[in-house]
């Protein structure tokens, strides 16, 4: 098994019943990606998810994590002491104040002082709950028992963070705190699996994307790539003029695949099948055609119309 | 200084640290240790309140008796200044026992309790599943557990040592003895505590209920054996898990004569295989410990397995076949012995298969795996295996045996081949007057009855039902229990309707009244009923472990 991977599958497979959850899935996610899952209710995102982290059983299959076979007894304290595991659900105990539960934590991964204070001022700061060190847990609010919640994930400094839908029900402010965590953990070195249905929010920052559809990985691919195989290059252009001048032109440029008219406005989404050099071309060519344009900005059909193109709506 | 000790706990064993941070709140402490305190002073004023006070104008001949007094037949006697003379030292040793039964019973009852509630709560939470990630060994976390979810608890019993002590040393029980005492009860502790933890971790299934459930079994054991004396029968062993048992020796180690009497236990008849345990106090106390590390070592094997991965079952197959050994070994020492209330000598076989019964109950609870278990184990085994054989081939009788997940029957049909094998030396060490046939006849009913409810059970099992467990255990209970309720009701005693009481839980009742044709008829009967249930388990098991395709199929 190769060093370099962070995470991989051979053959997992969960089956409830007649259900098969997660069916005969490779996974294979290099160290220090931000791999997003994604995927409709249902496809299999969170049973995958939990058995990477040892939570449910596999029917069948093996997980290595950085190339070490991960099993679900106490045979591996090491395994255990790179992964951090944030479920939806993220329970917490009430009974505690954020600087203890995380100080349990930090005991329980085998942190000693006084890097222990240290590592929890460091955390808290990341997850902005410093001045919320001394309250008692159940008066915090939603947005931030899910930072606290991932500031236990992160505590031990794993080198591989399972995240299952970390940003459902947080607010816009709150998502966008949360995304700047996760890019101050990448930038740490840390590998991430992420799931989320908050596909824009992955679009920016994951590295590789995986789809999960009826149990099965259907995709597993770098982002680039993807982009690269199932997006189209979209050319917004707007003009002050007609804008049957500007869609004459456009039918007669061989590149220019089809065009779509936004309506209400003399704007029109452009589909193009040539390089940005060709693009280049096209506007050289409009303004030649003496065409008044105000607006001309090449663009990719974002991760969302590509999710949608792909059908991928099935549940298991 | 408090801190830094807390402090070091908590690196040695952030569970406690984390189970007594979470409870270490001044004023439950302080009120833990009132109520304790107010105990204790309440027990005091009872007590000093039964000694003999100056009412010589209630009694006729004008003497005053009281039990505390040293006169002739409790007469009290005045000194010079009037006071009372009172046998103290029997006064001390009223309250050194009444605060030991005290202390025994809510440190197991209450701790039972919270140990139950807290395991299963953190289990319905989800919160078990972050500790079960961390690098920390099962042993660390559910020993902080024991040692922190009773802390208001032990801070209750810590404030009543002192007046334990005292009033020990007052009554002239040697410090040592008392010190002993407390290790016998720091020992039944760890065997109660850690089997509530295995209760919580097995029953977290049962919604709500379960500590109530829990902490009333122990509430039951702990009376009940505070009543049943030594009998020389393998009930002998169920009652030694009581620390109750123990007290009598520490007490009698004060020479007060006379003193508080626990003679009704019969406690100089305990033995096991013949040896005396009973009159010599060491002995006793060391079999004791004995026991409970023996039992407490036991559990702690389910627990480990539980704790990690809750779809297990409590024990694996090779580690019950060991564990019957064990206790049928440790049953068997307490049935060799002539029971001192029966004059029959099979009485003792006949609680030695009681016992069987329950234990077989339990095995089954504790081998037979859930439906996805089952699942898992029938629709992969194919890929797990390298070659392929039939239905009988050996890698399935292996699988059987040994694997985790497959059905529990064969496993359990060895370990009564096991525990038959020790019945048999107490068949032939036993002066038996019973014909051998009907004996031989008789095990082997018994035999197939209970691979029969392990039948059931698997089946029930393998129910879709979400409930599967609480009906299983229904069922079970419901075949075991009410048989004999109703041929009680329509008064059809065993010797008038042997048949029908041979199929039972309880067919050895008949043992005398039936013939050996009559069991025969009925061994062949149960075999029947047996091999039926079992073809239907194959045909359940067949159709859950049948790929997606071959339902897709059949259903086309």
């Amino acid at each position: 098994m190769s060093k370099e991977l962070a995470i991989c599958t051979r053959g997992l497979t969960k089956q409830f019943d007649r259900y098969i959850a997660v069916n005969d899935v490779d996974l294979e996610i290099k160290a220090g990606e931000v791999y997003g899952l994604i995927g409709p209710n249902g496809a299999g995102k969170t049973t995958l998810i939990r058995m990477l982290a040892a939570a449910e059983e596999p029917s069948i299959g093996e997980i290595y994590i950085n190339g070490d076979r991960l099993m679900r007894d106490q045979s591996n304290p090491t395994l255990k002491q790179r992964l951090g595991y944030l479920p939806d659900d993220f329970p917490l105990y009430d009974d505690l104040t954020v600087w203890d539960y995380l100080d349990y934590f930090a005991r329980l991964y085998r942190l000693r002082e006084p890097r222990r204070s240290h590592r929890l001022y460091e955390v808290l700061e990341l997850v902005q709950l410093t001045n919320k060190r001394n309250s008692p847990i159940n008066t915090l609010s939603r947005g931030m028992k899910q930072r606290l919640s991932l500031a236990r994930t992160i505590i031990h400094e794993p080198i591989l963070l399972l995240l299952d839908e970390p940003v459902s029900g947080l607010d816009p402010i709150a998502r966008m705190q949360f995304r700047e965590i996760i890019k101050t953990l990448q930038e740490a070195g840390m590998t991430i699996l992420i799931s989320s249905h908050v596909l824009s929010d992955l679009a920016e920052l994951c590295t590789s994307v995986g789809i999960m559809e009826l149990g099965y990985l259907v995709e597993s691919a770098s982002l680039a790539e993807l982009y690269r195989r199932l997006s189209r290059q979209q050319i917004i252009i707007s003009t002050l003029g007609k804008l049957e001048a500007l869609l004459s032109e456009l039918k007669n440029y061989p590149l220019v695949e089809g065009y779509e008219v936004l309506s209400g406005t003399n704007q029109v989404r452009v589909d193009f099948g040539g390089t940005p050099e060709d693009c280049a071309r096209l506007l050289r060519s409009l303004v030649k055609a003496g065409i008044p344009l105000n607006e001309f900005h090449c663009t990719q059909e974002d991760l969302e119309s590509i999710f949608l193109k792909m059908g991928h709506k099935q549940a298991s | 200084m408090k801190l830094t000790l807390l402090d070091r706990i908590g690196d040695l064993n952030p569970q406690m640290w984390r189970e007594i941070k979470g409870r270490f709140k001044p004023r439950n402490v302080i009120i833990a240790a009132i109520i304790s305190l107010l105990g204790q002073f309440m027990m005091l004023m009872i007590a000093m309140g039964s000694l003999p006070t100056d009412d010589r104008y209630l009694s006729p001949d004008n003497k005053i008796y009281n039990k505390y007094c040293t006169g002739v037949s409790q007469e009290c006697l005045q000194d010079s200044l009037g006071n009372f003379v009172v046998n103290w030292q029997f006064w001390w040793i009223e309250i050194f026992t009444v605060l030991s039964v005290i202390g025994i019973f809510i440190l197991l009852i209450a701790g039972t309790y919270m140990l139950i509630s807290d395991l299963a709560k953190e289990e319905k939470n989800g919160t078990l599943n972050f500790i079960r990630l961390s690098p920390r060994s099962s042993q660390s976390i559910l020993l902080g557990k024991i040692l922190g979810v009773p802390f208001l608890l032990y801070v209750f019993v810590i404030s009543a040592l002192p007046l334990h002590f005292w009033a020990g040393i007052s009554a002239g029980i040697p410090l040592i003895a008392i010190l002993i005492y407390w290790a016998v009860i720091i020992a039944s502790c760890f065997f109660f505590y850690s089997g509530s933890l295995l209760f919580g971790l097995f029953s977290s299934g049962f919604s709500g209920f379960q500590p109530w459930l829990g902490s009333s079994l122990a509430l039951m054991f702990l009376w009940t054996t505070c009543f049943i004396p030594i009998s020389n029968t393998p009930a002998d062993w169920i009652t030694m898990f009581s620390p109750y048992r123990i007290l009598p020796y520490v007490v009698n180690t004060s020479l007060v004569q006379d003193s508080f009497s626990f003679s009704y236990l019969y406690l100089n008849d305990w033995q096991w295989f013949y040896l005396a345990l009973g009159n010599n106090a060491v002995a006793a106390i060391s079999f004791s410990l004995f026991n409970y590390a023996l039992w407490s070592y036991w559990i702690w094997q389910g627990l480990q397995r539980r704790f990690h991965n809750p779809s297990k079952t409590i024990l694996s197959k090779s580690q019950s076949y060991l564990l019957v050994s064990c206790i049928e070994v440790m049953a068997l020492g307490f049935a060799l012995q002539v029971s001192r209330f029966s004059y029959s000598p099979e009485n003792n076989l006949f609680i030695l298969l009681v016992l069987n019964q329950l234990l077989f109950l339990g095995l089954m609870a504790a081998l037979s795996p859930q439906r996805q278990a089952l699942q898992d184990w029938a629709r992969y085994r194919r890929e797990r295996m390298t070659n392929r054989w039939g239905f009988w081939s050996r890698d399935l009788i292996k699988d059987l045996i040994w694997a985790e997940n497959s059905p529990a029957i064969l496993a359990i049909a060895i370990n009564l081949l096991n525990s038959l094998i020790i019945l048999s030396v107490w068949i032939v060490l036993s002066p038996n007057k019973l014909n051998l046939m009907s004996i031989i006849a008789m095990l082997a009913v018994t035999m197939t009855l209970t691979l029969i409810y392990a039948t059931i059970l698997q089946l029930m099992l393998l129910m879709r039902a979400k409930r599967r467990m609480q009906w299983a255990a229904g069922v079970i209970i419901a075949l075991v229990v009410l048989p004999p309720i109703f041929l009680s009701i329509l008064s059809l005693s065993p010797a008038k309707a042997p048949l029908f009481w041979l199929f039972t839980a309880f067919p050895w009742a008949v043992v005398k009244d039936a013939s050996i044709g009559t069991i025969f008829t009925a061994f062949i009967c149960q075999l029947g009923i047996f091999a039926l249930l079992n073809g239907q388990l194959n045909r359940q098991l067949k159709v859950i472990g049948e790929s997606a395709t071959k339902a897709l199929l059949r259903e086309v």
